[in-house]
């Protein structure tokens, strides 16, 4: 085969696997739309679908260069910022790995659903994508990467790409407190169910066929490895579900169909990081370990009261960094103490870089522009407080604030504690 | 419309001349009758009332002996003398004479409303927001409705609120108020049923509040001129 016939397919290849990654921001607003009440799956929809873009800028104007650019000192990059004229090739990579930015930025939509401001969401994610992710990705993506220089392996990004949303989840969680009414007085959490588990389903399945090309295309070569990579990605998903089953099994709990697409995502999480150097066998292995780190992970959380929506930081956070720790055990040559250690310091460093940063970046824009919606929004509902728009008019009725009155009478106008002005409202019957 | 007094005081005679009459269930019918129906004409005639319950639930055992009750009773004019109001603690009794009393029936669909009770304004369809919400409440506990009022004079004190919506809502928090007025602004009505809705939340978590909320807009809003002031907007 010519070199130009090779670079062709890998071209397509890597084309194609993007446009999956893409897909999977279809997958993710089903997964979490789904798991949030009728009057917030707009608001949750929207996020999924404008992080993207304003990712997608910021991630070419700044947080490629910064990602992949030379980088003399190991730590960030300082060259091919809002590339113009560049390889043909590159230009494919950069379309992927812009993919991967706004998976990273995305994770953290569900975790901080029906409480966060859309502008202040969007705020965040663009930062995300344009500075945090880029620069921990530089470390162990980077040819010059200080953690890729020390045998750093995150294949897909494991790390790189879900425990830094996770992390970024997390400190938005703690900047902005539970949702009203989620903790009891005595601390008990109360389940507050999603509004449409077919969606979630659906989500899960569009993510896991996403997966695909997020793991193989990672290879950015159409090699014969993009086999086996696929086949780990879907062992590890099927067995972190059979694990969540038994495992209810065992605890004497409903197999839940959240927990179940949970369990997936967290399968597919965990493998990304050793996908390509691990044995299917180990691949089961890591997706069956990945189903307690993520139920234990979810009563981690609420334990400390951090309201993760949809479980996200269990899914993303605690599996990721079993996922990136699993290759030390599970590598082709065998057991590897040296790169347990490295693998340990490669989540260790996620966390301690992006957890503080974005933490202060949450709270510095919760001082501009507002971080939480007021209260009166959050019972109306983000669709209609942020958007001016619901998701299912015939059906919420009940449940809705009907907009200014068409008598023109004294509830026309809205509480000074709402952040959005007065609209006449597409849902009222009056 | 007749003053709260006035409302409970036909309750009054309506329960405490029948009990001992009539049948439980037809003393429950009663009460309700005058409640729906007799609460917002300005003169309650005992023989309309006694006509009216016979089309609705039958011939009483004794109409004779019934009707000389009520009339006795009605000449009393110290309430307590009748006896207790048969609705009693329920916060609900106290805004029947503003509006029609939302159905206490959860999960079940509500008798229709009478055409003689109406909502003519934004007051009253908040007033009936509100006891309807402690109606419902009552249902899960005896104690709620009073934690709830305590509950929504504490989250009182963390909005903004005009001096007339101040007094008025805390008012009625104390159980003093029975109907709201005019003097209370739109804004003051979004933040009182705002505070109810983030007590609840607290109290029985945001899922058991969107239903109580949902259960009790539907509920009101069939009542005659509920269409003009939507008690949705009020949310």
């Amino acid at each position: 085969m010519t070199p130009e016939v090779q670079v062709l397919l890998n071209t397509l290849w890597v084309v194609t696997a993007a446009i999956l990654v893409f897909f999977m921001q279809a997958g993710f607003a089903l997964v979490e739309s789904g798991m949030v009440r009728a009057k917030n799956a707009i608001n949750v929809i929207m996020k999924n679908y404008c992080d993207m873009c304003v990712g997608a800028l910021g991630f070419w104007a700044v947080g490629y260069g910064l990602m992949f650019g030379l980088s003399p000192t190991g730590w960030f990059g300082t060259t091919k910022f809002a590339p113009n004229s560049a390889e043909p090739f590159e230009y494919t990579l950069l379309f992927f790995q812009m993919m991967f930015a706004a998976t990273a930025a995305t994770i953290v939509s569900g975790a901080l659903a029906e409480r966060i401001r859309f502008n202040a969401y969007l705020v965040g994610s663009f930062m995300i994508t344009t500075l945090i992710y880029p620069i921990y990705g530089s470390w162990a993506w980077n040819d010059n990467g200080w953690l890729k220089q020390l045998g750093f392996i995150d294949f897909a990004g494991s790390t790189v790409v879900h425990t830094v949303g996770a992390c970024c989840a997390l400190a938005g969680l703690a900047a902005l407190g539970p949702r009203t009414g989620r903790y009891a007085k005595d601390g008990t959490p109360r389940p507050i169910p999603g509004h449409n588990l077919p969606f979630v389903a659906l989500g899960g399945f569009i993510l896991w066929l996403g997966w695909f090309g997020f793991n193989a295309g990672s290879t950015t070569a159409a090699d014969v490895g993009i086999g086996r990579i696929a086949l780990n990605t879907h062992l590890a998903g099927c067995a972190s579900v059979v694990g969540t089953i038994f495992l209810c099994g065992l605890l004497g709990r409903p197999v839940l169909l959240t927990s179940v697409v949970n369990a997936s995502l967290a399968g597919l999480v965990a493998i990304t990081a050793g996908c390509a150097f691990v044995t299917p066998g180990s691949a089961i292995l890591i997706g069956l370990i990945a189903a307690p780190v993520m139920l234990l992970g979810e009563a981690f959380l609420d334990a400390f009261k951090l309201d993760d929506a949809v479980g996200a930081i269990p899914v993303h956070g605690f599996c990721g960094v079993w996922g990136t720790f699993a290759v030390g055990i599970f590598k082709e040559s065998g057991v590897d103490v040296r790169q347990m250690c490295i693998q340990l310091l490669g989540s260790a460093a996620a966390f301690g870089f992006v957890f503080p940063v974005a933490y202060v970046m949450y709270r510095m824009i919760g001082s501009w522009m507002k971080l939480r919606v007021a209260s009166v929004d959050e019972q109306r509902g983000l669709d209609y407080a942020e958007h001016g728009e619901v998701g299912y008019p015939e059906f919420q009725d009940g449940l809705l604030h009907g907009g200014t009155a068409s008598t023109g009478a004294a509830p026309a106008t809205r509480p000074a504690t709402t952040n959005r002005p007065v609209i006449a409202s597409p849902i009222g019957r009056n | 419309m007749v003053t709260p007094q006035e409302a409970s005081r036909r309750r009054r005679i309506v329960y405490h001349a029948s009990r001992s009459r009539l049948p439980d269930e037809m003393v429950n019918a009663a009460v309700k009758l005058c409640d729906r129906e007799f609460q917002a004409i300005p003169v309650f005639s005992i023989q309309k009332f006694l006509t009216r319950l016979t089309e609705a639930v039958g011939t009483p055992p004794k109409p004779g002996e019934l009707f000389a009750a009520m009339n006795r009773l009605r000449v009393i004019t110290d309430l307590d003398e009748i006896g207790p109001d048969p609705v009693g603690p329920l916060p609900v009794a106290k805004v029947q004479t503003a509006v029609a009393e939302p159905s206490p029936t959860r999960g079940r669909p509500s008798e229709p409303p009478s055409r003689d009770s109406r909502i003519d304004s934004w007051p009253a369809s908040f007033t009936a927001l509100l006891s309807g919400l402690l109606a419902e409440l009552q249902h899960l506990g005896p104690d709620m409705p009073a934690a709830a009022r305590a509950g929504f004079a504490l989250q009182l004190q963390k909005v903004d609120l005009s001096p007339a919506g101040y007094a008025e809502l805390n008012s009625w928090a104390d159980e003093k108020l029975c109907t709201f007025t005019n003097r209370i602004t739109s804004a003051d009505m979004h933040a009182g049923v705002h505070a109810l809705y983030v007590w609840s939340c607290e109290e029985l978590g945001p899922i058991e509040t969107d239903r109580l909320f949902s259960a009790v807009i539907r509920d009101v809003s069939q009542y005659p001129g509920a269409a003009q002031f939507p008690p949705r907007n009020l949310l």
